[in-house]
């Protein structure tokens, strides 16, 4: 049993903030949650490589921008690369993509590689990677508190309504803030569980009576520990008279400038252009150019 | 043993607690402590038990807001980083969110009438269980009789099982165990039936997938929830302290 077994916390990598004082840090919150949001539904929406890879070339030169290692964000994707791989190969052999437009590349067996499973493959990179480090970009420039306003106006006409818009916002940014304490924790309880010869590593794979034996000393303290805490909290706010969302002032108050709307009209447009280009089948005119030069 | 909690439910409370609570759905999800592999490269899954405890604990609203929680977080996992071919249906708010909202509110209807139920409302719920299983078995025994058989087996010893342990359990114990029976089983089924609604399985493959994971999840969350929920009342109430 290595040292690592206990890592937990070295999963835990999205959320992390990276104060480096850029424009992007400066950003509205707001402007940046709503450039997440559109970031998913344009990439969940697009079927282009070109458009992935403008939203690409967004994400990229947004951590330009932000002064973030681009050596850094890469470690983040390195651990998913063996099981994209594997999925992509998954999409090759099972969703066979044969019609009469695609060349055929190889064949082998009831395996047939065309160029379209290749462009799926790469589809599937591409969408995973934007949106990863889409992500990964919105935690390292917003902090946990400024993302909890952002949230907290974003939802306020769902207020109207009378959807407790704020108690939604605290609940999730307290789930957020616990993750990595709960992490800590989980870490903690291995060790001693460990060190009165508990044994969490290997075992065989379909034992599951054996499994189960191992995880419950672990998973019931965990969770009746993160109940104390939340108890300790509960005392704490109690205590400085939290009475939830109702009539509720605010230190912070955000204020949209001029730079957030124009951040937010090039997102916008750069997003757009992605999910065009799916429709406009920029693909193929892009590939008949590329033929086209080649033959010329 | 006392029942009822000592402090009264504040908004506060609700909101704390729904969101620690979601914090170790999102944890278990996240560190891959919450899945236990099972045949064929599948998983059984104890991630909607934090739910199910805090549907128990602090009532529906918690249960649903966890739920809401978790089922956003199994979103954005979908999303962010699949684990499987599977994930990318979760992509589906319909299939990953929505079925989720409901865990709590079961789970906690299922407590809130398993506390009081008296011995003839067991036999009764035996009785229509066991009608039910016939009625399921005479179905399925005119195209595959072998496989009627071993299923009403199966069914028929787990009513033998919980009619017995409910006619001897304390009713503590008994409401914690069929709240995260049907808590679980809300989670596999509307998530299945979710799942067969964008026909991304057929709906025949459905009940074999939803006895073969459904069960033994329901197992596991019964004897999570049922640790978990006594020893902490049994701290709030202070009659065992030093049990932990």
């Amino acid at each position: 049993m290595s040292a690592s077994e206990f890592d937990l916390l070295r999963s835990v990598t999205l959320g992390q903030y990276l104060p480096t004082g850029s424009v992007l840090h400066r950003l509205d919150p707001r402007v940046k949650l709503l450039a997440g949001l559109l970031l998913l539904v344009a990439v969940t929406a697009t079927s282009s490589l070109a458009g992935l890879a403008l939203a690409l070339a967004l994400v990229v030169g947004g951590f330009v921008v932000a002064r973030v290692p681009l050596r850094y964000a890469l470690s983040g994707i390195k651990p998913m690369v063996p099981f994209l791989a594997l999925l992509a190969l998954l999409q090759i052999v099972a969703i066979p993509q044969n019609d009469l437009n695609t060349t055929l590349l190889w064949r082998w067996a009831f395996v047939t590689l065309t160029v379209r499973d290749l462009v799926a493959a790469a589809l599937l990179f591409l969408k995973f990677a934007v949106l990863m480090w889409g992500f990964s970009l919105l935690s390292f420039t917003t902090t946990t508190t400024e993302l909890t306003h952002g949230t907290e106006h974003l939802l306020r006409p769902l207020q109207r309504i009378g959807l407790p818009a704020h108690e939604f916002a605290l609940m999730v940014n307290i789930a957020f803030r616990f993750v990595p304490l709960l992490a800590t924790e989980a870490e903690r309880l291995m060790k001693a569980q460990a060190s009165r010869g508990a044994d969490f590593g290997g075992g065989r794979r379909l034992n599951f009576v054996q499994r189960m034996r191992k995880q419950l000393p672990l998973l019931v303290p965990l969770i009746l520990s993160s109940l104390r805490r939340a108890e300790d909290l509960i005392l704490a706010m109690e205590a400085r008279c939290y009475t939830g969302g109702r009539g509720r002032t605010h230190l912070i108050h955000l204020h949209a400038e001029r730079r957030d709307y124009l951040a937010l009209a090039g997102i916008l447009v750069v997003l757009a252009l992605t999910v065009a280009a799916g429709f406009l089948s920029a693909d193929a005119v892009i590939w008949r150019a590329i033929a086209s030069i080649r033959t010329s | 043993m006392t029942t009822e909690t000592a402090v009264p439910s504040t908004p506060v409370r609700k909101i704390v607690v729904s969101g620690v609570l979601g914090a170790v759905a999102i944890f278990l999800g996240w560190s891959h402590l919450g899945f236990i592999p099972w045949i064929a490269g599948a998983a059984l899954t104890i991630m909607h038990v934090p739910v199910i405890i805090g549907a128990v604990l602090e009532g529906p609203w918690v249960g649903t807001a966890i739920g809401l929680i978790f089922g956003l977080f199994s979103l954005l996992q979908a999303v962010i980083a699949p684990t499987g071919p599977v994930d990318v249906w979760f992509q589906n708010p319909v299939i990953s969110v929505l079925p989720r909202l409901f865990i709590g509110v079961f789970a906690w209807l299922t407590y809130k009438a398993a506390r009081r139920i008296s011995v003839p409302w067991i036999l009764f719920m035996a009785g229509v269980n066991v009608g039910i299983i016939a009625a399921f078995t005479f179905s399925l025994g005119q195209s595959n009789a072998a496989a009627a058989l071993f299923l009403a087996g199966i069914g028929l010893g787990g009513v033998a099982a919980l009619t017995y342990s409910a006619l001897k359990m304390e009713r503590e114990p008994l409401a914690l165990v069929l709240a995260a029976l049907v808590g679980t089983l809300t989670n596999t089924v509307l998530v299945l039936s979710a799942i067969g609604l964008f026909g991304h399985l057929p709906w025949a493959g459905l009940p074999a997938i939803a006895i073969a994971n459904g069960l033994p999840e329901a197992v596991l969350a019964s004897i999570l929830t049922v640790a978990v929920v006594v020893a902490w009342k049994q701290i709030e109430t202070g009659t065992r302290k030093s049990s932990l």
